[in-house]
């Protein structure tokens, strides 16, 4: 709000008024600048109504008069703005209102066209159909009546611009002659028919009015595309594509922005024959359709809660020109907000059965509701191993509920070739279930390439770690263990030299099962002897670990 | 963001509930925002406002340097190639482009422009075209270069004695540059002035004959402006259609004139647009789609005003105007013209297909035009069959002769709609009763039992001589038709 618009000539400011055109004022004027969804303005119109409402209510309606730069109600100003871009009461002005009427008995619906005529339709740079005083005019809005003259004025004649007064000058200096035989010649006569009145059915009538609605409108848009495709494509026609690319541009926006997604991609249809036919501009005008905004726009239709199902929604994209998976990628990865990226997901999981490793790339980043959608759509379409799925979806996520569906995935996954690496990242994961079935799956190898990393795990156990871990590292390891590493953990359980094992210093329980299920898990005859020792001289929990090693084997 | 933490009252809108009024509200303005800016990709008044100064910058420019150098110079050459730039980029963007210089102030389509390190470009560009009475230029469509440097030529010109302006528009129009619009000095009209008197011709804004005149000089313009290349002045249209909607009730008046061409093609367009309006009101259109439905009819032939096979000189001056194009052709080539407007709106659209559609057949292979393209075609029709240069039928002849093609031509429904209206002797057809009174119909079917008997203005009394004052009968009172006349010809 600029100090002119607070401070109106006058006591202006504690009339509701003033504050019902103030609140006016800055709700047209923050259209332009913020988001309708934006907290500040969602208060806007809040203030908009409670003062606009109190306003006619105390007044019993408002009578505003419309001056260059300050309205004027019954005889005060009650707003005042001197720089033109930003003033109501200019904008009034210059499109011709000198007095707007508002009953009492407005409704709020056309308290909300009066913004919206004043703040978005009539102000278009675009000279469209209708200006500020002929939309005020209708009779929508039978509680506000605007009074006009003509718009701005022409310093010498006081017409409006390019009026066409009886005896005004001519516009066009240059006269052009109506051909004389127009329409001619009338098309092939009937006998006439007596003319009778008859009544015509309700359905019928009302038949016809349905087609005058705006729920048609798709429909005569692409009967449009149609008629002026054929038109450029008559080579006795000089319709050409530059006639119309900006209506295609402007259709094809409305199509997206109502949601009527199944006529953007018949709209498409239709105009692929002028690119079939190689017609100049025809690229250009189907390049549109594949432009980050249409592919918005589709996306915000998978987003809204009309939303036709995913595969559909994956046809239209499909049918637009190009590649779009990248696309959706990005747009996944920039969402914040965790439901619609999981929308967004179930789209991406259409593309699971050609483009799965490029999805699981992505995981990793997602959000684990995401990630996990795509998870489920991979799974079903196979085209991506399952322990490759349940890696990327246990990277995607520290969640227990999520970790636990991918260490379920990952125990139950066939192992994979060459899989060792993605899984050994997985060894210092933040959830055991994870952590223990990566270290599970890793044994399940057996490749002699994960021992270091196994050691690593085996060694960074101390007495705090979890025994789950330490019996998985155990069992990891006793599947790639060597010789040499079996000596060791012998040694580190219980050295064979005596005077070794003077100064033993056993080392913490979790080690101890870690070691002692290395041993049992690689041979247990060979290293029975020592686990009974273990089971029979260690405390707990040592000994139970220990006990139930020599029950396994004895099952 | 932790529960803690304020929310940022400028921040989108999540978690928080919205009164049902104001998500309407949001709602609906929201629809509004994503019509309006269909087809536009950019911040269209950023567009604006940075081309438009650069078009009024290289527009002073170039007027400064002809003080010094002729226009064939090759300085001009950058100059002009920004000019022409900026003037493509907004012509593709917003249509038609109008720069007004008003009190120094530079506007481009009413956003006001300001030039980089030029304080005084809108006085300069003022003192320009002031010189020839003009207060701005609107640009119809895009320019090329030899056409800007005509232009530029033609502002440097002294200016003529008498009415420069006017001098001016012969000139551009000379060049073949009638698609420059000249404007007038303009002013903001201060609150102290006094509103002038209101116009005879508005305070009789309800009389409907007085309406068709006006209706008349817009059609007029409308067809001189778009044989020149100019935009569709479509807000201009609806406002005298939404006066006619208005003031047009049942007993609207529809003659068949014997007139020059010219004023006969007007009185075909607004008969047409009567007729149309009086079916579309039979139908229940609301005063919106009728409207609409007003503005196609206003503009269904307007593909008669293109010219086809124009012949430009290498000076880029017209050397051949060029003809219009064939029947077959003319519906395309009006849509061509009222598509060139810029901005989505539902009533371009309906228009456009309207006058593609307005002489197809219920049965065209194509599929069953739309609403708007049928009622167009029945109410061509009707006329066509009842002007003096069509077959010159009495108005009841047409009718039934439209009927007898109902389902095949017609949409069977509407033209009974159009009969149940207009009634056994629609407006304007010559009677004569059986005591040899002859007289006009000048009322639509008022209720369905005076379907064969309209109110009527006597022509002539039973001896053969006009009323010495006007004389209107309802033939549901007194009066017996005994014949239908030929004769059309308006009393008067």
């Amino acid at each position: 709000m600029t100090p002119q618009e607070r401070r109106p000539r006058g006591d202006g400011s504690q009339d509701p008024a003033a504050r019902a055109v103030g609140s006016l004022a800055r709700l047209v004027r923050s259209l332009g600048l913020y988001d309708l969804r934006n907290q500040a303005m969602v208060r806007f119109i809040e203030q908009y109504r409670r003062d606009m409402l109190a306003a006619l209510a105390h007044h019993r309606g408002l009578e505003i008069e419309v001056h260059p730069f300050e309205l004027v109600h019954e005889g005060r100003v009650v707003y005042v703005e001197r720089e033109r871009e930003r003033s109501l009461a200019f904008r009034l002005f210059r499109d011709g209102a000198r007095r707007l009427i508002i009953d009492q008995d407005a409704t709020w619906r056309e308290l909300i066209l009066l913004v919206e005529i004043v703040g978005i339709s009539a102000p278009g740079v675009v000279a469209t159909d209708s200006d500020l005083v002929t939309r005020l005019s209708r009779d929508d809005l039978p509680s506000i009546k605007v009074e006009a003259v003509d718009g701005i004025v022409q310093a010498e004649t006081m017409t409006a611009m390019g009026s066409a007064a009886p005896g005004a000058e001519p516009a066009v200096p240059v006269h052009m002659v109506v051909p004389a035989e127009w329409d001619l010649p009338i098309p092939p006569l009937l006998e006439p028919v007596r003319l009778v009145h008859r009544g015509l059915t309700r359905d019928r009538v009302e038949a016809l009015l349905d087609e005058a609605e705006d729920a048609m409108l798709p429909r005569v848009g692409l009967r449009l595309v149609e008629e002026v495709v054929a038109a450029i494509l008559d080579p006795a026609d000089p319709f050409d594509v530059s006639d119309a690319a900006h209506v295609f541009a402007e259709l094809r926006d409305f199509l997206l922005s109502e949601g009527y997604m199944r006529a953007v991609t018949r709209m498409l249809e239709l105009l692929m024959p002028l690119q079939a036919a190689g017609v100049d501009g025809a690229d250009d005008v189907l390049a549109g359709f594949a432009g980050p905004e249409v592919l918005d726009a589709l996306l915000q239709l998978a987003l809204s809660p009309r939303s036709p199902p995913m595969a559909e929604i994956r046809g239209m994209l499909d049918a637009l020109p190009g590649e779009h998976l990248d696309h959706v990628v990005r747009a996944v990865r920039s969402q914040d907000d965790a439901i619609r990226q999981r929308v967004l997901c179930d789209l991406l999981g259409t593309w699971a059965g050609s483009h799965g490793t490029a999805l699981l790339e992505l995981m990793p980043e997602l959000a684990p509701g995401a990630a996990e959608r795509i998870a489920v759509a991979l799974l079903r379409r196979g085209a991506v191993a399952p322990l490759r799925v349940g890696i990327a979806l246990a990277r995607a996520t520290v969640d227990a509920e999520r970790s636990e569906l991918a260490a379920r995935i990952i125990s139950e996954s066939e192992p994979v070739a060459d899989i060792g690496p993605e899984l050994e990242v997985l060894v210092d994961h933040d959830h055991p279930a994870v952590r223990r079935a990566a270290l599970e799956t890793l044994g399940r190898l057996g490749a002699p390439a994960s021992l270091p990393v196994l050691r690593g795990a085996y060694e960074r156990l101390d007495a705090a770690a979890a025994l789950g871990d330490a019996e998985a590292v155990g069992r990891a390891l006793g599947r790639v263990a060597d010789a040499e590493l079996a000596h060791e953990l012998e040694e580190r359980l219980r050295p064979r030299s005596w005077w070794r094992r003077l100064f033993h210093v056993p080392p913490p329980a979790p080690v101890e099962i870690a070691a002692v299920t290395a041993l049992a898990t690689l041979d247990l005859r060979q290293h029975g002897r020592l686990v009974r020792w273990l089971a029979n001289s260690r405390p707990e929990p040592v000994r139970s670990a220990c006990q139930a090693l020599l029950r396994e084997e004895g099952a | 963001m932790t529960d803690a933490q304020p929310p940022d009252p400028d921040g989108p809108l999540t978690d928080r509930s919205i009164v049902p009024e104001v998500a309407e509200a949001i709602r609906l303005l929201e629809r509004a925002q994503q019509r309006v800016g269909a087809g536009v990709q950019d911040d269209l008044e950023t567009v604006v406002r940075n081309d438009g100064a650069r078009l009024a910058q290289a527009l002073v420019a170039l007027l400064r340097m002809t003080r010094t150098h002729d226009v064939g110079n090759a300085a001009f050459e950058r100059p002009v190639v920004d000019l022409g730039v900026s003037l493509r980029r907004l012509v593709d963007r917003v249509g038609v482009v109008q720069l007004v210089v008003v009190e120094d102030e530079v506007y481009v389509n009413d956003i006001r422009v300001r030039p980089d390190g030029s304080k005084d470009m809108g006085a300069r560009l003022e003192r320009h075209l002031a010189r020839h009475g003009l207060g701005g230029l609107s640009f119809h469509e895009r320019c090329t270069p030899i056409q800007l440097r005509m232009l530029v030529d033609a502002l440097s010109l002294p200016p003529s004695a008498g009415d420069p302006r006017r001098a001016m528009a012969r000139v551009l129009a000379g060049r073949g540059l009638g698609a420059i619009e000249l404007h007038g000095e303009f002013r903001y009209k201060m609150s102290s002035e006094r509103e002038p008197a209101v116009p005879e011709s508005e305070q009789a804004a309800g009389d409907l004959i007085e309406l068709d005149e006006r209706a008349s000089a817009i059609i007029q313009v409308c067809w001189d402006n778009l044989g020149s290349n100019r935009m569709p002045p479509v807000a201009q249209v609806r406002r005298i259609v939404a006066e006619l909607v208005k003031h047009s009730g049942p007993g609207v008046l529809v003659y068949s004139e014997e007139l020059p061409v010219g004023q006969a093609y007007t009185a075909h367009v607004r008969r047409v647009t009567h007729v149309c309006l009086i079916v579309g009101r039979a139908l229940g259109l609301n005063e919106e789609q009728l409207e609409e439905l007003g503005v196609a009819a206003m503009f269904h032939d307007v593909g008669y005003a293109v010219r086809e096979g124009v012949i430009m000189g290498d000076d880029g001056a017209v050397r051949s105007r060029g003809f219009a194009p064939p029947f077959a052709r003319h519906g395309s080539a009006g849509a061509r013209l009222l598509l060139k407007a810029r901005g989505f709106s539902p009533g371009k659209l309906r228009r456009a297909l309207a006058t593609f559609e307005h002489h197809r057949d219920l049965e065209d292979h194509r599929g069953v035009p739309q609403l708007y393209g049928r009622i167009v075609r029945l109410a061509e029709d009707y006329d066509n069959l009842i002007r003096a240069r069509g077959a010159g039928f009495p108005p009841p002849e047409a009718l039934a002769r439209m009927k007898a093609w109902a389902g095949i031509r017609y949409d069977p429904t509407l033209l009974q709609l159009m009969i149940n209206t207009l009634g056994a002797y629609p407006p304007g057809t010559v009677l004569e009763l059986e005591d040899r009174q002859v007289v006009r119909s000048m009322s639509t079917v008022r209720y369905p039992g005076a379907f064969a008997l309209p109110l009527c203005e006597v022509v002539q009394g039973p001896d053969g001589m006009p009323p010495p004052q006007p004389i209107t009968i309802d033939l549901a009172r007194q009066g017996t038709v005994a014949r239908v006349l030929r004769a059309t010809r308006r009393p008067g």
